[in-house]
């Protein structure tokens, strides 16, 4: 299931991206609720942190007792959104474009933040990022077959996303950037 | 462990040559592009008949997915082939739910997959 909207999430946390200041990386954990533990993560939008960013899905996957198969499937799923932040709302700015980003010092305007809120029976995982609109219509159908058929990479991505998730819902935050939810209950 | 690592070895089956491509590490989009340099340079250099051996790789993205389909046609169409060995389960799980294990046949050993390009060679012939 896929839905998008402009509001805020019910949770009453920041919809933002976070700026990840001076430090590469910063990772958190807070109990908020009984039974739900939220952990965070944020990274510059660059792709030598993908990895980084799997690591952190796939161990709290697992942690939550989600089946081998499970987990390697919020793992590509989580990448894939991350790789589209980072090639299309943060347009793969060159290593030139970055550092010039660095020395205005705006360097957070590039940050991906990853919140993972673990539930009983579910993980939620929400990815926020400062880019323009996010389309929704890159989440809409694709005809996997015709994709296969004609050798055609694009689109095999979001197709994962929305496959290999329960629940995925897109959230536009005027001025602010996008927030993408995945969702995957367990079992 | 190093990001990605590629391998490649000549071996013939049925007088014909094979590419081995062993890979190992991860391919995501920091990686891709040496991938895809690697890969498109043997199919440019004539390399028709390919074998992945994926056994050591951690993460495919769908970028990476979608060159070995690309590729797939472009060595069907040069009466070539090219076929995956070794696939970690995690991975061999999403190349069935995405259809394409359908297409890019698996094989569980690389003598295996090996003798199965040439026995579609004599089915060609």
């Amino acid at each position: 299931m896929m839905t998008s909207d402009n509001h805020g999430d019910s949770n009453g946390q920041p919809p933002a991206a976070e700026r990840p200041g001076g430090a590469c990386t910063a990772a958190r954990c807070v109990r908020r609720t009984p039974g739900r533990r939220d952990l965070a993560l944020v990274v510059p939008g660059e792709t030598d942190y993908l990895q980084l960013v799997r690591d952190f899905v796939t161990a709290i996957a697992r942690k939550m007792g989600f089946p081998d198969h499970r987990v390697g499937e919020i793992e590509i799923a989580v990448d894939e959104a991350c790789a589209n932040i980072i090639e299309h709302a943060y347009g793969n700015a060159s290593l030139r474009e970055r550092v010039i980003v660095a020395h205005h010092g705006d360097r957070g305007a590039e940050a991906i933040t990853l919140r993972v809120s673990i539930y009983g029976d579910r993980i939620e995982l929400r990815i926020f990022d400062r880019g323009p609109r996010f389309s929704v219509e890159e989440l809409e159908s694709l005809d996997l077959a015709e994709v296969v058929g004609s050798g055609r990479a694009r689109g095999i991505g979001s197709y994962i996303i929305r496959s290999f998730m329960d629940e995925v819902r897109h959230t536009y935050h005027p001025g602010e950037g996008n927030e993408l939810t995945l969702i995957k209950y367990l079992g | 462990m190093k990001e990605l690592r590629i391998a490649t070895e000549p071996t013939e089956t049925d007088g014909r040559s094979v590419q081995i491509v062993r890979l190992a590490g991860y391919i995501d989009a920091h990686s891709y592009p040496r991938f895809e340099e690697e890969m498109l340079a043997l199919v440019n250099q004539g390399h028709y008949r390919l074998l992945l051996d994926l056994h050591e790789v951690t993460y495919i993205c769908s970028t990476a997915l979608g060159l070995m389909l690309q590729l797939f046609r472009q060595v069907r169409q040069n009466a070539g082939d090219l076929v995956v060995a070794r696939v970690p389960e995690k991975i061999a799980n999403i190349l069935n739910l995405l259809g394409i294990s359908k297409l890019i046949r698996a094989f569980r050993s690389e003598q295996e997959a090996l003798q199965c390009l040439a026995t579609a060679d004599e089915q060609r012939r």
